[in-house]
């Protein structure tokens, strides 16, 4: 639960001073005022297309010879098209990547569960709740809301983060403190996106001065080492089962740019013609871009096809709209998978389809659990489904972003606050049905192993942080659902 | 059970309204105004530092809103979209009156409260001035979260980031401002 600290509340105050006195509002001269200002609007839209047509009309008859010899002489398809972006109905095997290397090791861990040295105790069918040894919970000894992901590696391990450190769980001999052993050297690390390459290489993204950039870290080892240049966007990177990482950056000559990177540096693949984003890149090579609603835009869908970015709308669907933000997932197979509002949304390659969950109602278990904690839970809200993670057999894993909701006395004007994020657990569907798993538990983040394991961050034992505790859904937990 | 009764009929009726004025209808838009518009102007004036800024923004998401407001899907989403199209409009309106004027934003000292708050050891003037150093697109996140309220769904929704991204961001915030003031 989000309690406010000393500094909270002093900078509320502060903050609130900054707003000033509420004033009263009268709606109906603001009201009048947009009326006018969108009625200038179109009119200045229509002096200005008049403008224009008196203009070409003058041009037309200076020019008319030339331009109309122009015309005729115009090859067939000669059509003027956006420079990057470009739309098409035509849909065909997309890949951007460099020339395949070696294929990923298979090898990954599936004993991961031993060599954690830790106990585990199932809270419910497949589900288990991986339990320090001697401890009465896993919690990290830090701020309770600060490990705030999960990482299921490539080379098998399974890492949480917090800030300026990154935890292998199995190492450190399954002592809490063990794993605050592999922290970074840079001042005021906190990286904001990781991968693990199949070598046990940490790729990360740290915010430094004059950008955000990356940096990688052999496991064990005492220093990381920074790979220019500056990333720009949302700073994510890709590190893809092949141990491939792909990042958007910042190119002095060629502007934002995306691309991957080797042995001799940067290659660049394309040009980023967004702004900001989240890239998206499977094992395959399919490369997506989603771009979320910065400010009052709204949100898009675009796959890289053929060097240049294409916009994957039409067929009267649009996959974006305010308020999908939720970064994506791509299947082995290319299926790209997003949610929009409370539904999933899928495009195959030829057509979007939309998946509307069951209605799972309230989640009752944990309003109930907060009342018995002297909670009084107000409602809920939230988008009801997070990032959706694509596991090996296809099927789909989404986490709940739901939160509950009550209102605290202490910060003024019976402002809301939330006590839980994700309360509805995490969800399965495997193209026909769902199932769901952890429920009334919040789920702060969550990954899915080569092996299928699915790794979450969660709640112990209801909708109240901390989010520590470290789950696991066994590969024959998720058999046994099918 | 009967609080939940209520926040759903409340949903019902915020969605119909929303339709409404998504719709064209001037009473469903006046209310949406009567309902937003403050928290609006008094986020942009904190952001910005500037009264006639904060008015101009406002206006200029209204307009916005007026053609646009049939995208918002669900009313859930309204507050923070609309706060996110004036403080996009804020900022606009900030670089520009920068460019051409260099104009800082400034607090009134005689706004601040300036005393130190037992608690923290720490003065409010040196605070507002630390918040004050902060560039806009922090500062809005600050006063989105500490002033209006805003989780980190909300804060999410309107500035097309993850929660979890944001949760990172407000306390790295929050420990940039403890370190500055340490600093003083």
């Amino acid at each position: 639960m989000t309690e406010m600290t000393a500094f909270e509340r002093q900078l509320s105050s502060e903050v609130a001073g900054l707003m000033g006195p509420v004033r009263p509002v009268d709606d109906l001269a603001v009201f009048e005022s947009v009326a006018a200002a969108s009625r200038s609007q179109r009119w200045g839209f229509t002096m200005f297309s008049a403008l224009k047509f008196a203009t070409a009309g003058a041009i037309l008859a200076l020019f008319g010879g030339f331009l109309l010899a122009g015309i005729l002489t115009m090859p067939d398809g000669d059509e003027v098209v956006p420079a990057a972006v470009t739309e098409s109905p035509e849909l065909e095997a997309t890949t951007a990547r460099k020339e395949p290397t070696e294929p990923p090791d298979p090898s990954v861990r599936t004993d991961i569960l031993p060599d954690i040295a830790l106990t585990v105790e199932e809270v419910e069918p497949g589900v288990l709740w991986v339990v320090n040894d001697g401890r009465s919970d896993f919690a990290f000894p830090v701020d309770p809301e600060v490990p705030y992901d999960i990482v299921a590696g490539h080379d098998g391990g399974i890492y949480v983060l917090e800030p300026g450190h990154y935890a292998r769980l199995g190492e450190g001999g399954g002592s809490a403190e063990g794993y605050k052993g592999s922290g970074w050297n840079l001042v005021d690390a906190f990286p904001s996106d990781v991968g693990v390459a199949p070598d046990g290489t940490v790729w990360a993204v740290f915010e430094s001065p004059g950008g955000w950039r990356v940096y990688s870290k052999p496991w064990g080892s005492g220093h990381e080492t920074q790979h220019s240049p500056t990333m720009v966007g949302l700073e994510p990177i890709e590190v893809t089962s092949d141990g491939t990482v792909w990042a958007v950056w910042l190119d002095d000559q060629e502007g934002v740019v995306f691309g991957y990177l080797e042995a001799d540096g940067w290659t660049m693949v394309g040009e980023w013609p967004f702004d900001g984003g989240y890239l998206n890149v499977s094992d395959r090579g399919d490369v997506w871009a989603v771009i979320p609603p910065y400010d009052w835009g709204f949100s898009k869908a675009h796959r890289f096809v053929d060097g240049a970015w294409r916009n994957e709308e039409g067929g009267g669907f649009e996959p974006g709209g305010w308020g999908f933000m939720t970064p994506a997932d791509v299947g082995v197979d290319g299926t790209f998978w997003g949610i929009r509002e409370h539904a999933l949304i899928r495009f195959d390659g030829t057509e979007w389809t939309t998946f509307e969950p069951p209605d799972w109602s309230q989640p009752d278990v944990a309003m109930r659990q907060l009342a018995d904690d002297g909670w009084v839970p107000d409602h809920l809200d939230g988008d009801r489904w997070g990032e959706p993670h694509v596991a090996p057999d296809g099927s789909l894993w989404v986490p709940s972003q739901l939160g509950v909701y009550h209102r605290d006395g202490d910060l003024g004007g019976g402002h809301q606050v939330v006590c839980g994020h994700g309360i509805d657990g995490v969800a399965r569907f495997d193209g026909e049905t769902w199932s769901r798993l952890l429920q009334g538990r919040c789920v702060e983040a969550m990954d899915i192993a080569a092996d299928g394991s699915v790794w979450l961050l969660a709640s112990k034992s209801d909708a109240r942080y901390p989010l520590a505790h470290v789950f696991v859904i066994t590969p024959e937990a998720v058999a046994g659902t099918q | 059970m009967g609080m939940g009764a209520m926040t759903q009929t409340a949903g019902r009726q915020d969605a119909g309204v929303l339709a409404s004025a998504a719709a064209g209808d001037e009473i469903a838009f006046r209310r949406i105004i009567a309902t937003h518009h403050e928290d609006m102007r008094r986020i942009c004036l904190a952001m910005s530092g500037d009264e006639a800024i904060a008015d101009e923004a406002v206006e200029a998401a209204w307009v916005i809103a007026w053609t646009k407001l049939s995208k918002v899907r669900g009313p859930a989403k309204l507050r923070p979209w609309l706060v996110s199209v004036a403080v996009k409009e804020a900022k606009q309106l900030l670089r520009k009156r920068r460019r051409h004027a260099s104009m800082e934003v400034a607090s009134d000292p005689a706004d601040a409260p300036g005393g130190i708050d037992p608690a923290t050891g720490i003065a409010g003037v040196d605070l507002r001035a630390a918040l004050l150093r902060l560039d806009a697109d922090d500062r809005a996140l600050i006063v989105m979260r500490y002033g209006a309220g805003f989780d980190s769904n909300e804060l999410a929704a309107a500035t097309g980031k993850t929660p979890a991204a944001i949760r990172q961001r407000l306390k790295r915030l929050a420990d940039r401002l403890r370190e500055d003031l340490s600093d003083d």
